[in-house]
């Protein structure tokens, strides 16, 4: 029952020459992470354990992919103030959002309203996109040429923006009945 | 990750990621049929070397005069990543050996960077720490780190036992007995009648946990280990509540870490 050789398999041959196969392994660890967290959503009624985590290590490939292709448009801190034009007008994103299915329609917020944050903001989130969760902020601070204090707060208000602006679009959080172990110790 | 805007972005991350539909899944189920395996290990050999190379390493650097609820931290953690990433390798379902590996980079590291030990006052095991809190004559500091990796131990059992009794990877008994589980520590944790204690089966907490949790093992194993974190999480709790010849201010802490461990797990006074 090797799920993780299959899906390794199918997605080195579906993200050939985008992600290398490093990323391809991240991917898999953190779908495996997803899957291990929400356990109680997985329904072998729907289908096999290979396929849960197949689907959900594509999703995660496809989120580092658009993090990627937007922060390859965004790399040097210099070029994001002028590159913050290409990002979608509100109007554009409405008109967009008409012709998605709800499925797309989060993750378009979530692009858009990312798009929309102030530039060093803007860089850190697309890098945790990218990474599922937190980057590595030494390494970030470097390629942004700043402090590790600056991406710390950047991450904060980057964070907090995303939340307010998903909530004026009318998404909501269920983040208030998740149990956590991180605030012990 | 307590602030509402770092949960609030876990869970945008996950949406995206958990965003599973029925036709997903059955073309999943059709591509993975079709491909055979590869064979690519998870968890590298290289990996493995470079942690215990570290270990090793830390280990022969000078010891540092450190406050002993600091190192039993640390130990804490390693015992978690430890468990994490056991299951985690048994979630991939690659060969047993890699999951064999993992947990002897983690016991290894952890036998020497945190030697056991009452004199050595950098860690306790989850054995003494019990046999410390049931012993009125400890001194204070002792019981006090006893206290916190008790309930450390405790937490983590609750954990997993939730974590088991809502996931769908468990049967359906196993479900059921970790739920039963929970309850049982949680209505001792909320002050029903504990009993006189006795010394707990000497387990390791995290091999019970890890055997709990393995998803790769047998369904009676499995259970095997649930009923161990039971015995060891109950004799935890009881001990906690215990406490013999407790002063004051240590009673004042071991409520505050019982309504810490309730309100974390939405347990009830």
């Amino acid at each position: 029952m090797d799920h993780s050789g299959k899906v390794l398999g199918l997605l080195r041959k579906e993200f050939t020459n985008v992600l290398d196969l490093q990323e391809i392994e991240d991917v898999v660890s953190q779908a495996s992470l997803r899957l291990w967290r929400a356990g109680n959503r997985y329904d072998p009624a729907r289908g096999t354990l290979g396929a849960w985590l197949y689907v959900i290590a594509r999703n995660c490939a496809r989120r580092m992919l658009e993090a990627k292709r937007r922060h390859a448009m965004v790399s040097f801190i210099d070029d994001l103030d002028s590159q913050a034009a290409t990002a979608p007008t509100p109007a554009e994103v409405a008109e967009r959002a008409s012709d998605v299915v709800p499925k797309d329609r989060f993750l378009m917020d979530v692009q858009s309203c990312i798009a929309d944050l102030p530039p060093q903001q803007r860089a850190v989130l697309l890098a945790d996109f990218a990474a599922g969760g937190s980057a590595p902020t030494e390494q970030l601070a470097e390629q942004l040429q700043t402090s590790r204090n600056s991406i710390y707060v950047s991450r904060n208000n980057g964070r907090k923006a995303l939340r307010n602006a998903m909530l004026k679009l009318g998404h909501t959080f269920d983040y208030e009945n998740v149990t956590a172990l991180e605030g012990w110790s | 990750m307590n602030a509402p805007e770092d949960r609030a972005w876990q869970e945008v991350l996950e949406r995206i990621d958990l965003d599973v539909s029925d036709a997903d899944l059955v073309a999943a189920e059709q591509q993975l049929a079709a491909v055979a395996a590869e064979q690519a290990p998870v968890v590298r050999p290289e990996w493995i070397e470079a942690t215990l190379a570290k270990a090793k390493a830390l280990a022969r650097a000078p010891q540092p005069a450190a406050a002993p609820l600091r190192r039993v931290g640390g130990w804490r953690t390693v015992q978690r990543l430890a468990a994490a990433v056991v299951a985690f390798v048994g979630l991939h379902g690659t060969a047993a050996a890699a999951t064999a590996a993992v947990a002897t980079v983690a016991v290894v590291a952890v036998t020497m960077l945190w030697p056991e030990g009452r004199d050595s006052r950098t860690t306790m095991s989850y054995e003494l720490a019990l046999q410390i809190l049931m012993e009125p004559t400890a001194e204070l500091e002792e019981r006090r780190t006893a206290i916190h990796e008790t309930a450390s131990s405790v937490v983590l059992s609750l954990q997993a036992l939730r974590q088991v009794a809502s996931s769908g990877m468990a049967s359906g008994a196993l479900q059921a007995g970790a739920a039963e589980g929970f309850a049982e520590l949680a209505r001792l944790l909320s002050g029903h009648p504990v009993g006189s204690w006795a010394p707990p089966p000497a387990t390791a907490v995290d091999a019970a946990l890890q055997a709990m949790v393995d998803l790769a093992g047998s369904d009676s194993a499995r259970s095997a280990g649930l009923h161990q974190v039971m015995e060891l999480a109950k004799a935890g709790v009881v001990a906690m509540r215990s406490l013999p010849g407790a002063p004051a201010s240590l009673v004042i802490e071991r409520d505050r870490t019982l309504a810490k461990i309730r309100r974390l797990h939405g347990i009830g006074d």
